[in-house]
């Protein structure tokens, strides 16, 4: 049975992306991770703990190297978790591109776009513009990119928090 | 006479259409 919010069991809150290697290597992608939390934090709630998840020994390999100069710098082991990646659940719906979808107007536009609530979680427009609403990035880095969201600017405007 | 609903709404978003196929996944939790 699919674990939900209010049946978490020990299931973890987590994220999946998907990303291109000749953009972004995985290697970045790990290092991004490191600098976007404390892995040396006290260790927390299966539902709130960190942890990387590797998909093959590959990832496990890059993840592996990228820990020796963490725990040089920290002086001490990471609590951040380092598991082989099993089966991911998607949230539950309303959990979803969470602060987007309290944008009507552009909610309205995206449903036109995608019937299936599936698609539109798997949209890149979709994760850039929750992003966006949620205070993340750049007003120059939206100005840049949002004629790539198929919205008009005034129905943008609404959603933006800079 | 046209439909103008189906002849003036894109099918996805533009930046949608330039995903590139052999992407990647990644999968962690930042607690």
């Amino acid at each position: 049975m699919n674990p939900t919010y209010h049946s978490l069991g020990n299931h973890t809150e987590a994220i999946q992306i998907d990303f291109a290697p000749e953009e972004i290597d995985f290697a970045a992608v790990v290092d991004l991770v490191w600098t976007s939390h404390n892995p040396v934090g006290a260790a927390r709630s299966s539902q709130y703990k960190s942890a990387i998840w590797f998909a093959d020994d590959q990832q496990l390999a890059i993840i592996d190297q990228s820990v020796e100069p963490l725990v040089e710098r920290y002086q001490r082991e990471l609590t951040t978790e380092i598991l082989p990646l099993e089966t991911f659940f998607n949230a539950e719906d309303y959990h979803q591109k969470y602060v987007l979808q309290r944008h009507d107007a552009v909610m309205k536009q995206f449903k036109a776009y995608y019937p299936d609530f599936h698609d539109f979680v798997n949209s890149t427009a979709a994760a850039r513009l929750n992003g966006f609403a949620y205070g993340s990035g750049s007003k120059a880095l939206f100005e840049q990119e949002q004629s790539t969201y198929g919205f008009s600017p005034e129905s943008l405007a609404a959603v933006l928090r800079f | 006479m046209t439909n103008r609903q189906t002849t003036e709404l894109a099918a996805v978003p533009p930046i949608d259409l330039t995903v590139p196929e052999n992407l990647q996944t990644a999968t962690f939790a930042l607690g």
